[in-house]
């Protein structure tokens, strides 16, 4: 692999998950202080949420040993993930973004045995799920993987 | 690779960690089942010697009531008879101090 592109990558990940991490320590930092919700604006406040499960709250066992599973399959994940970030195609730079996020929710979920979400977008009474910095990156290179899928394909067929 | 990829984004909902904010405040866990780890309560029996009890022993009772009685009497508590004796005491002397003093006279 060409030196300038691994650091372009590893400069995304290690970018993403310094992000997430200052944001994260940031918001817990405040809310040792208050409980209230933050107001910013009429569609968004920050509230801090702890998840010890995975998205959308699932899996939130008691369990140590549910709890030890689920993040030894993410390691896994991870691992899948830096082993083909290693091609050269445009879809490595979207494993990049999903690593740094996913290196950032692991930290968390090693450090305090949870994830902290802390941003709450709503629209009036409608809460959509609170996140973090690092699933915006993950969701956003999921999305990215998705569209380029797509449309790679329709070109290579066309072609 | 397309397979790969189609695990890929089936598996990030293991990386990100969003909530639900009515959970989140709440501290519910969804997928809890500890209703039926709760152990059973054995149904009520009779203790074993139920039947076996000592009776109460009626002579000791009364006199401990009848002890409960001196203590309360009030004649007792508050000495009536001795205080009476020692107030007319004290009159006849205080009688026999008033017609001395006017025999003296």
């Amino acid at each position: 692999m060409n030196k300038k592109i691994f650091l372009i990558k590893f400069l995304l990940i290690f970018l993403i998950f310094l992000t997430d991490q200052i944001s994260k320590y940031y918001i817990i930092n405040v809310f040792k202080s208050q409980n209230e919700e933050i107001y910013l604006t009429s569609f968004l406040n920050f509230q801090l949420i702890w998840n010890e499960g995975i998205a959308f709250g699932l899996l939130s066992f008691e369990n140590d040993l549910y709890y030890n599973s689920i993040t030894f399959l993410i390691v896994v994940v991870i691992l899948i993930l830096l082993f083909l970030i290693r091609n050269n195609d445009q879809s490595s730079y979207f494993y990049s973004m999903i690593i740094g996020g996913a290196l950032g929710n692991l930290t968390d979920r090693i450090r305090y045995s949870s994830v902290p979400d802390f941003i709450d977008f709503h629209i009036y009474n409608f809460h959509w799920f609170v996140f973090n910095i690092a699933d915006i990156f993950i969701t956003l290179g999921v999305i990215c993987l998705i569209v380029a899928e797509i449309f790679f394909n329709k070109n290579k067929i066309n072609a | 690779m397309h397979k790969i990829n189609f695990y890929l984004i089936i598996f990030s909902i293991f990386l990100t960690s969003c909530q639900s904010i009515k959970d989140g405040l709440s501290g519910r866990k969804s997928e809890n089942s500890d209703e039926f780890l709760v152990k059973k309560k054995n149904p009520l029996v009779m203790p074993p010697k139920f039947m076996e009890l000592p009776k109460p022993k009626e002579e000791t009772f009364d006199k401990e009531i009848s002890a409960i009685d001196e203590t309360n009497n009030i004649e007792n508590i508050l000495n009536i008879e001795k205080t009476q004796s020692v107030n007319s005491e004290k009159s006849d002397s205080a009688e026999d101090f008033v017609l001395k003093q006017l025999k003296d006279k």
